[in-house]
């Protein structure tokens, strides 16, 4: 089994949380946004985390790889440089496209699940592949709707994204609960879809159900469903490393270290000491 | 096909933009949710997050940070977002930034590449100071 993170927690970095995560022993990876990143500046809080033996990831939000337009190369060399900064195992991105028609949307827009559109993802996927050292993995994105006319399941898309790039999964298990309440899309169904040496790592993030839409909004608590999906997935077989996204309104430090400890706990780990 | 794909991907952000917008692509509702969820997305994103920076830096310091960002990005992805900016409600002195903005006449002034060089070899990356 190819697994790129080994079993264990993670953490998006931010530079309000860094003292948390200097303190918390037990952390194995950490991802760093890479628009956050600027080569030309060290982050030395970073620095300092890759010494004590944590893996880094460079997570990209920019490259657009659904558009049409085609994706952006700088975004790409972006992440490239930061993989080489870090001695990183992998870089990843979105299954999205963020451009179209001169126009930014601002945020992970999601692609329709087309023959189309699935050349489209292929030939940037594949051509962002030869800037980079290191692996890809692509995540699974929470959608807010979906695209009429689909000829692919979800799963079937991404799979034969996956197949036909080279790419590995960064599976994001709350985006799937999210995309089972705002397009009916069956999260079991997709978490046994990918063979595991495909998935890289796993993510999962806070969000709230607002007016029977459910917003993956990094702000708040995981759901006790997101939980309960993880014991699911552990239950398909041994997963691989699983971070916590939360992007502000932080909560006391006691509650993130409760909700890290929670997921090492649905994933089957021993809970730290 | 790509090509229609290309345009139903055009549709789609401008509807986001513009209510209005001829070509809906989606039904009203699920637009009017992305829509929003868009504007509220305050982590990962550049354009939507400015205007909280926009009332927390002043004028001055605003129209540098978008002179930075030109530097960065280009002019192409700028003028975009001052077009967007100037669809959107806006203080009096918020307006005249923007104004002045629209009614350049081309990519750089003197002004611009100064402060842009500056910003630069300050080490000052568009992304570090928008985010």
């Amino acid at each position: 089994m190819r697994r790129m993170i080994p079993p264990g927690l993670g953490i998006g970095w931010r530079p309000e949380i860094a003292p948390f995560i200097d303190r918390r022993s037990d952390l194995r990876f950490v991802e760093l946004l890479a628009e956050n990143e600027d080569l030309r500046r060290p982050n030395h809080a970073v620095e300092r985390l890759r010494e004590r033996g944590l893996q880094v990831i460079p997570h990209g939000v920019s490259a657009s790889f659904g558009s049409v337009d085609g994706y952006r190369p700088d975004s790409v060399r972006h992440l490239a440089g930061l993989a080489r900064r870090y001695g990183s195992p992998l870089v990843s991105e979105h299954v999205a496209f963020v451009r179209a028609g001169g126009r930014e949307a601002g945020h992970l827009i999601p692609v329709e699940r087309t023959r189309a559109q699935l050349d489209v993802l292929v030939e940037n996927v594949n051509r962002a592949q030869e800037l980079l050292p290191v692996p890809i993995a692509l995540e699974n994105i929470a959608a807010l709707f979906d695209w009429p006319g689909a000829e692919l399941e979800p799963a079937e898309f991404l799979l034969e994204l996956l197949q036909r790039t080279g790419a590995l999964l960064l599976l994001d298990i709350a985006n799937l609960h999210a995309n089972a309440i705002n397009t009916g899309a069956d999260p079991l169904a997709f978490l046994r879809a990918f063979p595991r040496d495909r998935v890289a790592y796993l993510h999962v993030g806070g969000g709230h159900l607002e007016n029977g839409i459910y917003h993956d909004s990094h702000l708040d608590p995981v759901d006790p469903a997101v939980f309960a999906l993880i014991a699911k997935a552990a239950g398909l077989g041994p997963l691989p490393g699983l971070m916590l996204e939360r992007d502000g309104d932080y909560p006391p430090e006691l509650e993130l270290q409760s909700e890290l400890d929670r997921l090492a706990m649905a994933a089957g780990w021993a809970k730290p000491a | 096909m790509s090509e229609e794909l290309r345009r139903r991907q055009a549709a789609l952000l401008e509807a986001l933009d513009h209510p209005s917008a001829r070509d809906a692509v989606l039904p009203a509702e699920r637009l009017a949710v992305q829509r929003e969820a868009l504007n509220r997305k305050r982590h990962r994103t550049m354009w939507r997050r400015l205007p909280r920076f926009r009332l927390a830096l002043g004028e001055q310091r605003f129209n540098k940070l978008i002179v930075n960002w030109i530097a960065v990005e280009g002019w192409g992805s700028a003028k975009a977002f001052v077009q967007w900016l100037s669809e959107q409600p806006l203080e009096p002195a918020e307006a005249r930034v923007v104004l002045r903005l629209r009614q350049q006449p081309g990519p750089w002034t003197a002004r611009q590449r100064t402060t842009a060089g500056v910003m630069r070899a300050a080490g000052w990356g568009g992304w570090m100071l928008i985010w």
